[in-house]
């Protein structure tokens, strides 16, 4: 169904237009357009209506293709300049941004240390003099204003991340006596826990403090420096690796050594072309990163980078043992033949390479004996996680775990310990699927309807009960039964109470006189048979009695040949009422109210012209004579074990002549029935109900038959019921009336 | 009256026909009157129906127990006084039909009567059409037991004696035999709603039934199961009009006792 | 088309029947009348088709054997035994054979089913008449007062008791089925207009 937008009615499928106000059904908001034929359906459908054609695919919908100009944030990546202000970066990044601002040094490292094809660059958004962090304003101020144009090729190389509060260790490199940095370049956001820069002396480590000394000194304000080479656009040449993120807690001592990036091996050719003007501590790096590049990979194999594979065993050294040479973490172009000792002198502490493991940590290998577990070899890019003992560790120095070998770190206390959730990031919501989501949202909020509490279940009726109370009826209603019988008088002899409405009946029947017509509305079925049966013949042998005519119509399909059988027993014990001379059984009757109103009506019999046992015409039968319609009778009689087929009685027939009306009901019919005749104007002059009713009417005519020999056996039953009914309460008095419910 | 009776004199319409057509004649424009208002979106308070309200509860527990919904229609047709009842009775098949349709329950409809069987195939045949079932609606699942009301409740007994049901319903119009479905129905311990408009069956649905619908309840149907404006507006229409015929009984009981 | 034209079709009728009853005009009535036996003629089509949903229903019920299908089969065999005798007998359903039928088999059965109601009436008294709440009380003293008054064991008890259950069914009793039957007959008017002013086409479902 289709439920118009207009005013709510419910109009049937397919249709374009409201029934009740014409509104426009078929919109397109509607329905799902079938893709075959067109034709508009329910939205709630999965085929079309009319073709039979699949409405809703089956394919997996594409996914929706990532936004572009996003910056990466979070990533250990050199500062670069981003379009939006910090404001909107402190909300969260939005979906996106992340991946869209990588310097193509980054990109140009991945996939050449995967073997790929280098991803295209993306981009970088300027970021105003304000936004910048102190630490790379004050480089700017000392290193000089950016060239204007400058992409993002012009990125700067990698540097080992500085120690928090000096902003990254390449930057404070550069602000130590190299150029600017472009205003183009995409700035790193600062992670919020990164403390402002100390004082020129105070804070500098000693590494850096050296590393200074080396180098020349920085220009003074306003003079201009060149950048070095690898600042500028033939740095691009570089090849790019990674910078590790800054430690987040003061981090100091040297890092473990790492092996040099693969990318060493295509740079070469680079290194030798762009001048050097590399510092003191970065040279020497390229020989070691040189004869530490590994083979490329296989094809299909995954291999991990370099620079994710930590030092051997063999390199990591023990505590206190001075490095021997502090590996490059980035590929940086250096100065031949610079002695490792003044690399490693000019390495801060957590660059340094610390020492390998004794050997007695070593556990002695083994031999398995045969089904036992062998235990893994650890790869070697895990090795320098692994907990093994590297002999007593320095005063301050990390023993075990990730940060062996560092010294100069914060101990870990667990309530400083900040876990920072991170909401899950997940893509912006099309306008559809936000007000769906939050119509979801409503319904979930919404209580439940609250469904009213089913009554207890009725457990079943124990079965010995059932046969308890059928026994005890049977008892009640057989007894005076079978006496009455056996015997054929009756047990107790109880007389009927003689309701004023029976003597009504019974004084109507009385006034007809013999050779009078009595129209006998029979709306009795064999389920009735049983209650209504003594009345009727009661009834009908008082009209026999009397000698009248009857005429039998009923509007029950099985009533004329029920009511042919009870007139042909009556007429039996008469002797002299014969079919067709006293009594015509004028069949069936249709229509419920619209029979009776043509019967009724100026057609009068016409409606039924044959009578039901031969077919003959009305005209043709000697009852009939002078009989044409309602009004020719002197009495209606009415048998019905509803109230509702008396009242179409009265209403159609009674209330349209004068003829009196009686009716014979079953006693469930009576309440409804008295006030027809307690009430003036008297619409029913007689009212007898049930088999009560006919043993009254007996009792008044005299005889002793069905009725008053069932009275008995009617007292018997309802005796019963009432002590049912007793129990019942006294066993809930009790509590045991659950057992029924 | 009788100034009535000279009134009429001169038409063909007896006293009767007269204040029926009165009677209309206020009834039609009132139920126009509240359905145009519903329409609107003036949705009035209807007193909740434990019955209805339960119609859901228990087509989801035969969706969840895989057991046929049994739903008995009466013995009557859509023909006749007892098309009212029968009429109404369809409502709730309607609702519950198309419930049973989207959850996957099993209806079983058995009716008294040859027009009311087809009325009744057609309601479920449109219930599984709207979900876009077709194919999952059964033609036998709407049965004729018999035409005769003995014969009939002997059939519906059968079924709810040897079929496993979740629940059953009875809505439309029934004599005396409704006692007999309902106890076979109680033996069997299956929860029960039942709905009935003749005075003499009330009884009975209220003896057995755990959710009774007595009297115009089963009228009320399509108002609270369908919430189509016309059958809202219908209701409060009736609300009128008995609220008329209260008045017009209490003035008539003064008349008819202090003034005359 | 499809729809309006069955929906104009019960329109006409509707309103051609309802002004029958209130205009005495012999046209009307003759309309009125044909109209009725249409729809006599309709429903025994009906029952057609009602024939064909019991033979489907029980013959699917006996080809997969399910529970009680023999009874199922002996359905099937009496009806068409009945239907064929009745067809090929020359007095019609007025025939021998077919007035047997009723006589002694269908007339016990019936009858014999609804004396069953006694049974069941009594155990769901048990459970009904129980007292759980205050007004439940009433209800029962009301009902043995009129179920005992009305029997000759109320009348052998005195008078007291008839007179006592003559009261209540004339008075609160019909006061109370006076009170359904109006709503009713609100609630049958009610859905009558509405299919005679097309709000409500349940034909069309």
């Amino acid at each position: 169904m289709i439920y118009c937008p207009n005013c709510g009615t419910a109009n049937r499928d397919g249709s374009k237009f409201c029934n009740e106000c014409g509104a426009r059904l078929a919109a397109p908001s509607t329905g799902i357009a079938c893709p075959e034929c067109g034709t508009f359906n329910p939205v709630t459908r999965l085929f079309c209506q009319k073709c039979g054609a699949r409405l809703v695919t089956v394919a997996p919908e594409p996914e929706p293709e990532e936004p572009e100009g996003v910056p990466v944030t979070g990533f250990s990546l050199p500062s670069r300049l981003l379009e939006t202000p910090p404001e909107a970066e402190a909300e969260g990044p939005a979906a996106g941004e992340e991946g869209a601002l990588i310097p193509e040094w980054l990109t140009g490292l991945e996939p050449e240390a995967a073997g790929e094809e280098p991803v295209q660059e993306v981009p970088a958004a300027p970021l105003e003099e304000e936004h910048l962090p102190d630490w790379l304003r004050e480089l700017r101020s000392g290193l000089g204003a950016v060239p204007e144009g400058e992409s993002v090729e012009e990125a700067p190389p990698e540097v080992p991340a500085a120690p928090p509060g000096e902003g990254p260790g390449w930057l404070r490199e550069l602000r130590s006596g190299v150029g600017a940095v472009p205003e183009e370049e995409a700035v790193e956001e600062a992670p919020p826990e990164v403390p402002a820069a100390p004082s020129e002396e105070e804070g500098v480590p000693d590494w850096l403090r050296k590393l200074r000394a080396s180098l020349p000194p920085l220009e003074e304000e306003g003079e201009e420096v060149p950048p070095p080479a690898w600042l500028t656009e033939e740095g691009a040449a570089y090849p790019q690796v990674p910078v590790f993120a800054e430690p987040a807690v003061g981090a100091e001592g040297p890092l473990p050594e790492e092996a040099p990036s693969p990318l060493e091996a295509e740079a070469p050719g680079a290194a030798e072309a762009l001048p050097l003007e590399i510092p003191p501590w970065l040279e020497g790096l390229e020989e070691e990163a040189a004869e530490e590049v590994p083979p490329p990979p296989p094809p299909g194999e995954q291999v991990s980078p370099p620079w994710l594979v930590g030092p051997t065993p063999e390199e990591i050294r023990a505590p206190g043992e001075a490095a021997e040479a502090v590996p490059p973490p980035v590929e940086a172009p250096l100065e031949p033949g610079r002695a490792e000792a003044e690399e490693e002198e000019m390495l801060p502490e957590w660059l340094r390479v610390p020492p390998p493991p004794p050997a007695e940590a070593v556990p002695a290998a083994r031999v398995p004996e045969e089904g036992e577990a062998v235990p893994g070899e650890i790869p070697p890019w895990l090795a320098p996680f692994s907990p093994l003992a590297r002999g007593p560790a320095a005063e301050g120095e990390e023993g075990t775990g990730l940060l062996q070998g560092i010294s100069g770190l914060v101990p870990a206390v667990p309530e400083v310990l900040e876990v920072r959730e991170e909401k899950a990031k997940g893509p912006a919501p099309s306008p559809v699927g936000a007000s769906e989501a939050n119509l979801f949202r409503q319904v979930l909020a919404e209580p439940p309807p609250e469904e009213p509490p089913a009554r207890p279940k009725a457990k079943r009726f124990p079965l010995w009960g059932r046969w308890l109370v059928s026994l005890l009826l049977l008892a009640a209603v057989g007894i005076p039964t079978v006496w009455n019988g056996v015997t054929g008088r009756p047990l107790l002899n109880l007389r009927p109470a003689v309701p004023p409405a029976v003597q009504a009946l019974y004084a109507a029947v009385e006034q007809v006189q013999p050779g009078e017509a009595v129209l006998v509305g029979w709306d009795v079925d064999p389920a009735s048979a049983g209650e209504l049966l003594p009345l009727a013949e009661a009834i009908l042998g008082h009209l026999m009695q009397r000698g009248a005519r009857l005429f039998v119509v009923s509007q029950l399909p099985a009533g004329p040949p029920l009511a042919q059988e009870t007139l042909d027993g009556l007429a039996r014990t008469q002797g002299v009422y014969t079919y067709g001379a006293h009594y015509l059984n004028l069949g069936y009757l249709p229509g419920d109210e619209l029979g009776l109103r043509a019967l009724s009506g100026a057609g009068g019999l016409a409606a039924l012209d044959r009578d039901y046992v031969q077919g003959k015409a009305l005209a043709q039968w000697e009852a009939a004579a002078g009989v044409r319609g309602v009004d020719d009778f002197r009495l209606i009689v009415v048998l019905a074990s509803d109230a509702q087929q008396v009242r179409r009685w009265i209403e159609q027939v009674g209330a349209q002549h004068g003829v009196p009306l009686v009716a014979g009901v079953s006693a469930g019919a009576l309440p409804a029935l008295q006030p027809y005749h307690e009430t003036e104007p008297r619409q029913l002059a007689g009212l007898a109900g049930g088999t009560p009713g006919a043993a009254a009417y007996e009792s008044l005519r005299g005889v002793y038959l069905a009725g008053q020999s069932s009275m008995e056996a009617l007292a018997g039953g309802v005796l019963a019921l009432a002590f049912i009914v007793i129990v019942g309460n006294v066993a809930l008095l009790f509590g045991l009336g659950r057992q029924g419910e | 009256m009788d100034v009535l009776a000279s009134l009429l004199a001169g038409s063909s319409l007896g006293i009767p026909q007269a204040l029926m057509l009165a009677f209309l004649l206020l009834f039609v424009p009132t139920l126009l009157f509240f359905r145009a208002r519903v329409r609107a979106g003036k949705r009035p308070f209807l007193r909740p129906l434990p019955a209805f309200a339960r119609l859901r509860g228990l087509v989801g527990l035969a969706a969840e127990s895989g057991r046929a919904l049994h739903l008995s229609l009466g013995t009557g047709g859509v023909h006749g006084t007892a098309a009212a009842e029968s009429l109404a009775a369809l409502d709730l098949l309607d609702a519950a039909g198309r419930q049973a349709a989207a959850y996957g329950a099993r209806p079983l409809v058995t009716t008294g009567d040859p027009t009311l069987l087809l009325a009744a195939q057609g309601v479920l045949r449109g219930g599984y059409e709207e979900q876009g079932l077709p194919g999952e609606y059964d033609h036998l699942s709407a049965r004729l037991v018999a035409p005769e009301p003995a014969a009939y409740a002997a059939g519906v007994m059968d079924t709810v004696n040897h079929t496993p049901l979740a629940a059953h319903l009875m809505a439309g119009r029934f004599g005396d035999e409704y006692l007999l479905m309902a106890e076979a129905a109680a033996h069997q311990g299956l929860e029960q709603v039942g709905g009935a408009a003749q005075p003499p069956v009330l009884p009975f649905v209220q003896a057995t039934a755990h959710h009774p619908i007595l009297g115009e309840e089963l009228f009320a149907a399509g108002a609270y199961l369908r919430g189509d404006p016309a059958h809202v507006g219908s209701l409060l229409a009736q609300d009128w009009m008995r609220l008329l015929l209260v008045v017009v009984i209490v003035v008539g009981i003064v008349v008819k006792t202090v003034l005359v | 088309m499809r729809r309006i034209l069955p929906t104009t079709a019960a329109l006409a009728a509707g309103f051609l029947v309802l002004l029958d009853l209130f205009i005495q005009n012999p046209y009307l009535d003759l309309i009125g009348w044909v109209l009725t036996d249409w729809a006599a003629i309709l429903a025994a089509f009906a029952l057609l088709a009602g024939a064909y949903n019991v033979l489907a229903s029980h013959f699917r019920r006996v080809g997969r054997r399910q529970e009680g299908w023999p009874y199922s089969l002996i359905l099937i065999l009496a009806l068409w035994v009945v239907l064929v005798v009745g067809i090929l007998d020359p007095s019609g359903p007025q025939g021998d054979l077919v007035s047997w039928v009723f006589r002694y088999v269908q007339f016990p059965l019936q009858a014999t089913f609804f004396a069953l109601l006694a049974f069941y009436m009594a155990t769901a008294a048990y459970r009904a008449f129980q007292v759980r709440r205050p007004e439940a009380l009433l209800m029962l003293v009301a009902g043995l007062v009129v179920l005992i008054g009305q029997s000759p064991v109320g009348a052998w008890l005195g008078e007291a008791l008839p007179r006592a259950a003559q009261w209540v069914v004339a008075v609160p009793t019909t006061a109370g089925v006076r009170g359904v039957l109006l709503g009713v007959a609100l609630g049958t008017v009610a859905t009558g207009l509405r299919l005679l002013m097309g709000m409500d086409r349940p034909y069309a479902r």
